[in-house]
């Protein structure tokens, strides 16, 4: 039963079950400690749980049909998205603690000084202004990127990129849970010398990070997380375009520490995970694929790629696509 | 520097058996010899051994090949064909003694048997000297253990042109004394022979020029399977792969020459005319197929748009740091160049020195008039936005080339029907 279940459900699908499940059981168990403030939470938690287990049974249930190709990753990606904004707050909320005075004493220990309070002389208006326009650029490059990655795409290299972003995101997830931050603009707010003052792009991050929920969720980085795995993934599989965004990329993390959102230690993290995750994304899928066919199954679903590669990931390119281009 | 410049020119190099290398012991590589002093380049990156290379002595009447040669100890050879250009053959027996000083120390020597770079459609006939060496070693240097001889073929996809494709193939070793154990009264031209026989095994060897491109323009029809082509951005087909194609079209055609030459004819006259369609038209073979489908034109155009927009200012400021150089490069190679085989040569060893010219007069100058952060950045952005505006400049054409003829068959599908069928 659990093989069969492993075989028939998506790996990128049976992580994010498993991630859903974790947040479900971490809100019921805190609930009746912490209370009314939890309410929303468990029921979002549960519903989002309940919601995608049904998808994941029916998108195993008709693997084989083309319209399961086409939502996985819309569902996907909604789900981790809805997450962004809500585990944050779960960690926060259910946690009896917050991290960022370990945060704050690991930038210290590395470093031997505070970034966040030692670039302040730099934080002129014109460079907040800058910076906030290179963080808010991260949302068209991972839109656009998830866009181009799952649609287009041969299968095997699809399945392995959308494994590995749904693990890069469910590793940095169990940060926002069990390590809830506020990050230094909030922890050290009475130690900065004047507030950031920008125009309008440093007000429209302002107000985006308001409507995701405010400022929870914090180690490690997804900002810097989830931009290098698009850009490390880019590169190994289409390197003019990984290595066009190469320079957003890196300004992603010079702009995550100078608007006081970020320790330096959710950027390490935010570095690790990805680069783990491009080759864990790889060979999860790669292994599954592999099992199913050792199974009798098609290797993918849909029978698309039954020439599976070597680990390399080299070989699918003639396999078909959900949506073919020029 | 060496391993940087190949990688730069070439858009592919796959090596293939990496594992007949022997990783320790007495050793000379036997390629066949069609890109001048790219060649032993690219056998010395492709191994993870002390290769010695050899050449010709009229090398040396360049000054600065000279000091490269003695510098990375090259060893000479003179041979017949130059002795009225300075070329000693007495010399030789120091030569062969350098090399079989080499192989009694365990190392690897590399010969190429041809003896010269050349166009030729096929091999042309092998020197004796790698065998005699070989022999020599065995028998009157008392080496029964032995030497091997690795046959190595290099096949380039287009060698005069940037950003092709190199395979090079290392063929099972020859054991000598194994080889004369079985042959005892075998002697160097024997094993040349042989050896002749298995370098040609690992490269394409046609009859005429004629029958080279005749093949090259079936292989590029055959290859597109009669299906849409790739994406723009997916992988290269592998240049083995493209190589594999040729010799099983080679080997169809050889036999159709014997049993119908008359369709071979036929064939050849329609592929001529077939091709010379497409290029009037500008049109690839493989893009003869390219689905007329409004959903994919739409998604080509945001995935290029996005490329073409966002990346312009990056291969813009690549280009303008680079033009310099590469101009220049270019410059030289088109008048050092008297044939095809020495193009990438030509390309590949003044850009080893030109480009660090370029790079050090460019950052002192930035050093000495930017803030140290912007020389640091320029620092870091020079070889990267040079990277960047190369792989710019490779997929800018066919963008237009794919955009042009789909808007050509689309206003035209009967262009499309007829080159189809």
């Amino acid at each position: 039963m659990a093989r069969e279940f492993r075989l028939a459900v998506h790996p990128s699908d049976r992580i994010l079950l498993g991630l859903l499940a974790l947040a479900a059981a971490v809100a019921l168990l805190r609930w009746p400690a912490v209370g009314e403030e939890l309410s929303t939470l468990v029921a979002i938690q549960m519903g989002l749980l309940v919601a995608f287990s049904i998808y994941s049974a029916a998108a195993a249930r008709w693997q084989q049909s083309a319209w399961v190709q086409s939502l996985r990753p819309l569902a996907t990606v909604a789900v981790v998205f809805t997450l962004y904004t809500s585990l944050g707050k779960l960690g926060v909320a259910a946690m009896p603690y917050l991290a960022d005075g370990w945060l704050s004493r690991a930038d210290n220990g590395l470093l031997g000084f505070d970034p966040s309070l030692a670039i302040q002389r730099f934080q002129t208006p014109a460079w907040v202004e800058f910076f906030s326009f290179v963080y808010g650029a991260f949302i068209p490059y991972i839109y656009l990127s998830m866009f181009l990655g799952c649609l287009g795409r041969p299968p095997l290299e699809r399945g392995q990129f959308l494994t590995g972003w749904v693990c890069t995101y469910t590793i940095s997830y169990l940060g926002y849970i069990f390590l809830p931050a506020h990050g230094p603009v909030v922890y050290q707010a009475q130690q900065y010398d004047v507030a950031l003052q920008g125009g309008l792009f440093y007000r429209l991050v302002v107000l985006g990070n308001e409507a995701a929920g405010g400022l929870q969720g914090v180690f490690p980085s997804l900002h810097v997380g989830c931009s290098v795995y698009l850009c490390l993934f880019d590169v190994k599989t289409n390197r003019l375009r990984g290595l066009t965004y190469l320079p957003i990329v890196l300004l992603i993390y010079v702009a995550t520490i100078f608007l006081r959102y970020h320790y330096v230690i959710d950027l390490i993290a935010g570095s690790v995970i990805p680069v783990a995750c491009v080759a864990l994304g790889e060979r999860t899928f790669l292994l599954w694929a592999r099992d199913r066919r050792a199974a009798g199954l098609p290797a993918l679903p849909g029978g698309e790629a039954d020439d599976l590669p070597g680990l390399s990931g080299d070989g699918a390119a003639r396999a078909a696509l959900v949506l073919s281009s020029h | 520097m060496v391993r940087l410049a190949l990688h730069l020119f070439f858009r592919r190099i796959e090596v293939e058996a990496r594992h007949n290398i022997p990783p320790a012991g007495p050793v000379i590589f036997a390629p066949n010899h069609t890109n001048a002093l790219v060649d032993p380049l690219l056998l010395v990156i492709a191994m993870r051994r002390v290769l010695t290379l050899t050449a010709k002595n009229v090398l040396g009447k360049n000054p600065l090949l000279r000091w490269l040669m003695s510098a990375t100890g090259v060893v000479t050879f003179h041979r017949r064909e130059d002795t009225g250009r300075g070329a000693d053959l007495r010399q030789n027996v120091r030569s062969l003694q350098i090399c079989r000083n080499i192989l009694a120390r365990g190392g690897a020597v590399c010969i190429f048997p041809e003896g010269v770079s050349h166009s030729d459609p096929g091999l042309r006939a092998f020197h004796v000297g790698p065998a005699r060496l070989a022999l020599d070693f065995v028998r009157k240097d008392g080496n029964p253990g032995g030497v091997r001889i690795v046959p190595v073929g290099l096949l380039y996809t287009e060698k005069d042109r940037m950003r092709s494709g190199v395979w090079l193939r290392f063929g099972d070793p020859i054991d000598v004394a194994h080889w004369l154990n079985e042959r005892p009264d075998a002697g160097a031209a024997e094993l040349t022979a042989e050896l002749q026989r298995r370098v040609a095994e690992l490269t394409l060897n046609y009859e005429s020029r004629r029958e080279s491109a005749v093949l090259t323009w079936a292989a590029e029809i055959v290859a597109t399977e009669g299906r849409q082509p790739s994406p723009l951005g997916w992988s290269d087909r592998p240049v083995a792969e493209w190589f594999r194609l040729l010799a099983r079209l080679q080997a169809g055609y050889a036999g159709l020459c014997v049993t119908q030459p008359e369709l071979i004819e036929e064939l050849t006259v329609r592929i001529r005319r077939y091709r010379a369609q497409l290029k009037r038209a500008g049109i690839s073979p493989a893009e003869v197929y390219l689905p007329i489908h409004f959903g994919r034109a739409a998604f080509f155009v945001i995935r290029e748009l996005e490329l073409l927009v966002i990346g312009a200012p990056l291969a813009l400021f690549g280009f303008i740091n680079h033009a310099a150089p590469y101009y220049l490069v270019k410059w030289l190679a088109r008048k050092l160049s008297k044939d095809k085989d020495h193009w990438a040569s030509n390309i590949v060893f003044p850009s080893l020195l030109v480009f660090p010219f370029f790079y050090l007069v460019q950052l002192a100058a930035a050093w000495l008039l930017l803030p140290p952060l912007w020389a640091g950045v320029y620092t870091v952005a020079l070889p990267y936005t040079g990277y960047y505006a190369l792989l710019y400049a490779d997929r800018l054409p066919q963008t237009w080339r794919r955009a042009r003829t789909f808007v050509r068959f689309l206003f035209r599908r009967a262009d499309q029907r007829a080159l189809a069928g």
